[in-house]
């Protein structure tokens, strides 16, 4: 990877949503293909090395683990491309959520209200997110704060109880499979896909990239800058709604401590995927490239029978590695 | 600019909100007024205190280290690991081990660059594992008077920070990198010197609460983050850099502990600490901005480090 993209030392990165400027077809292939290289690379030694790697369960048990992480990174990378880092509220905000979808169902609710509550929910979550950190509020900071006290909240509101459903009318969506393949993944595939278009078709898309890219220059021409920061946020929060809807459909109740994590998982993802952390190269599918990575490493040292410390040991490593090297190319690279 | 940090009577006024909590705590909430709970008031003032400073370090060159739990979960940990035949070499080698951990990080990101928000949030995942890894299982006890070395390393860097060649940098660094480094300041350094007091400080803070607990655990410590961040903040240090000093922020760890106990005693413990904890820091930052924006100061510019995009 070093050596592919150190060719592209010299010219000036263009910020266009698409490929940074590497020179060359060469070195925008190589760029484009190199977050897909470990996946390949671990693959292969995953399934040369490790007895019941390549089997049909683990697959597919890999892959649904990774919708879960992957959706709310997807939903977070929002928040990465405007240029606000991330957001350290994702797992607190996902747990009321879940509490909220559960809560509706609960009391008697039907699917389609209580679906609709856990989005408007949502929207209000991540609105006043958005709201501080569009007035020049520290983002990590701010969320921190604003995740420590929703989720006091949540917990002192539920009382810690967990709720568990008698009756789950989303199991077949969180726990079931169409065709052989987890929902959860598919709605994690489309997901990708639609938050790809998203970026490069549209008005909105587009002007999300460009104020990450150049916050400055995005106000002068008259984009609505802090507008954008909301809807980055609120986009998050969407993603944490519909974890919280799928994890929920698949267990069939909520705690608070059913998230614990993935905070964690997402910003590994976010970084391990190589999203700039600057903002402004909106390479959202990267999100779902870095969870199917880390996910694909945890499974193949979980088989190797590795504990968790050692998991989220390597987790941090890889992705301070990944940083620190795309640091110092685009250091060369001016 | 953190109107906060400038006034000059923020001091005076930390000390009277101190007493004003203090008084109003004892009289309005039964069981306040307790040894018990002065002595944990006590106790939390000294370990936030010390991870509140490291994070002033770190704030006050312009940047913020996000990994100070972490660091103390694992400092705690080697010095337990370490310690089982001799105290003091337990100590001795975690504080090492977080001292060398910090500069390498400060001399990073005075190397590439590197937003020290994003490597250090790396740090935290990597060193919550190195925990989980590490976890030990004997036991230790600590000597009381150990808490006076906290103290007493506290005010050391408190003088350091006004009286040093290194401390004058550090201010200087924060207020504008450019002209520190053009009036020749070795930036460099000075990250170094903040990461690593930093991390020291962290490390310290962990030390002591896992050989006061005879326990330490990889995400046992996480709540330090936010009460050390929340402490800076009331204490006055300004997230801009070039700002704060370490008296405010010993109150401002004050002033959160009395709020977190007094709420503690009126209901369930942690999850109102946490509603207390990140309401009042949320609260900072408001008072902060309207304050900035009531004086006509353009506030969202003066965010250097982290209102902006948050740059590699």
């Amino acid at each position: 990877m070093a050596a592919n993209m150190a060719e592209g030392a010299g010219t000036p990165i263009v910020v266009d949503g698409e490929t940074p400027g590497v020179s060359g077809r060469w070195g925008g292939w190589m760029q484009t293909i190199a977050p897909i290289a470990p996946i390949v690379v671990i693959f292969v030694l995953a399934a040369a090395s490790v007895p019941g790697f390549v089997s049909g369960p683990n697959l597919i048990a890999v892959v649904q683990a990774s919708a879960i992480t992957g959706i709310a990174a997807i939903g977070a990378a929002a928040i990465t491309i405007v240029g606000k880092f991330v957001s350290l509220a994702i797992e607190q905000q996902a747990v009321t959520l879940a509490y909220v979808f559960t809560a509706m169902l609960m009391v008697g609710q039907s699917l389609t209200a209580a679906i609709a509550v856990t989005l408007v929910a949502a929207i209000l979550l991540g609105a006043v997110q958005g709201y501080l950190v569009s007035r020049g509020l520290n983002p990590i900071v701010a969320t921190l704060a604003f995740g420590s006290a929703l989720y006091g909240s949540v917990v002192l509101l539920s009382d810690n109880r967990t709720i568990t459903l008698r009756q789950n009318p989303v199991a077949w969506l969180g726990g079931g499979t169409s065709w052989g393949v987890p929902n959860q993944a598919i709605v994690f595939l489309v997901l990708l896909v639609i938050g790809t278009l998203f970026l490069s078709r549209t008005r909105a898309g587009r002007q999300l990239v460009l104020t990450g890219a150049n916050p400055k220059a995005a106000e002068l021409i008259g984009i609505p800058v802090r507008k954008l920061v909301v809807i980055a946020y609120v986009l998050a929060a969407m993603g944490s709604a519909l974890v919280a809807i799928l994890v929920v459909g698949q267990v069939s109740q909520a705690s608070s401590n059913m998230f614990d994590g993935l905070t964690i998982d997402v910003v590994a993802a976010i970084l391990v995927g190589g999203i700039a952390i600057q903002g402004g190269e909106g390479q959202l599918w990267r999100a779902g490239v870095g969870a199917l990575i880390l996910t694909m490493l945890s499974n193949v040292m979980l088989l190797l029978g590795l504990d968790a410390g050692v998991r989220l040991l390597l987790k941090g490593a890889l992705a301070a590695a990944v940083l620190l090297t795309m640091t110092v190319m685009k250091g060369r690279g001016r | 600019m953190s109107v906060l940090a400038r006034i000059d009577r923020g001091l005076w006024l930390r000390i009277i909100l101190s007493i004003v909590l203090l008084v109003a705590g004892s009289i309005l909430i039964d069981g306040f007024a307790t040894t018990a709970t002065l002595a944990s008031i006590t106790e939390n003032v000294g370990l936030i205190g010390l991870v509140a400073a490291g994070l002033m370090l770190t704030m006050v060159v312009g940047q913020l280290d996000i990994a100070v739990a972490s660091v103390a979960a694992v400092s705690g940990i080697i010095a337990l690991l370490a310690g089982q035949n001799s105290l003091l070499l337990g100590i001795v080698a975690a504080l090492a081990a977080a001292g060398v951990y910090g500069g390498v990080i400060g001399w990073i990101i005075a190397r590439t660059g590197v937003s020290s928000l994003v490597l250090t949030v790396c740090m935290l995942i990597g060193l919550r594992g190195l925990a989980l890894v590490l976890v030990p299982q004997a036991p230790a006890i600590l000597s009381d008077d150990l808490f006076w070395v906290s103290d007493g390393l506290v005010a050391r860097i408190g003088l350091a920070m006004r009286g040093t060649r290194l401390g004058l940098s550090m201010y200087a660094v924060g207020g504008n990198v450019e002209r520190a480094r053009g009036s020749g300041v070795n930036t460099t350094r000075v990250y170094v010197a903040a990461f690593a007091g930093s991390a020291l400080l962290a490390g310290t803070a962990g030390i002591l609460a896992s050989l006061r607990s005879g326990s330490a655990s990889g995400t046992g410590m996480d709540s330090l983050l936010l009460d050390g961040v929340t402490a800076a903040v009331v204490g006055g240090v300004s997230l801009e850099g070039g700002r704060g000093n370490i008296i405010n922020v010993l109150l401002g760890a004050l002033i959160v502990r009395i709020i977190a106990a007094a709420v503690a005693l009126e209901g369930v413990q942690s999850s109102v600490e946490s509603i207390a904890t990140g309401g009042v820091l949320l609260a900072m930052l408001l008072v902060d901005y309207a304050l900035a924006r009531r004086s006509g100061l353009p506030f969202a510019n003066s965010w250097r480090v982290l209102a902006g995009p948050v740059r590699i």
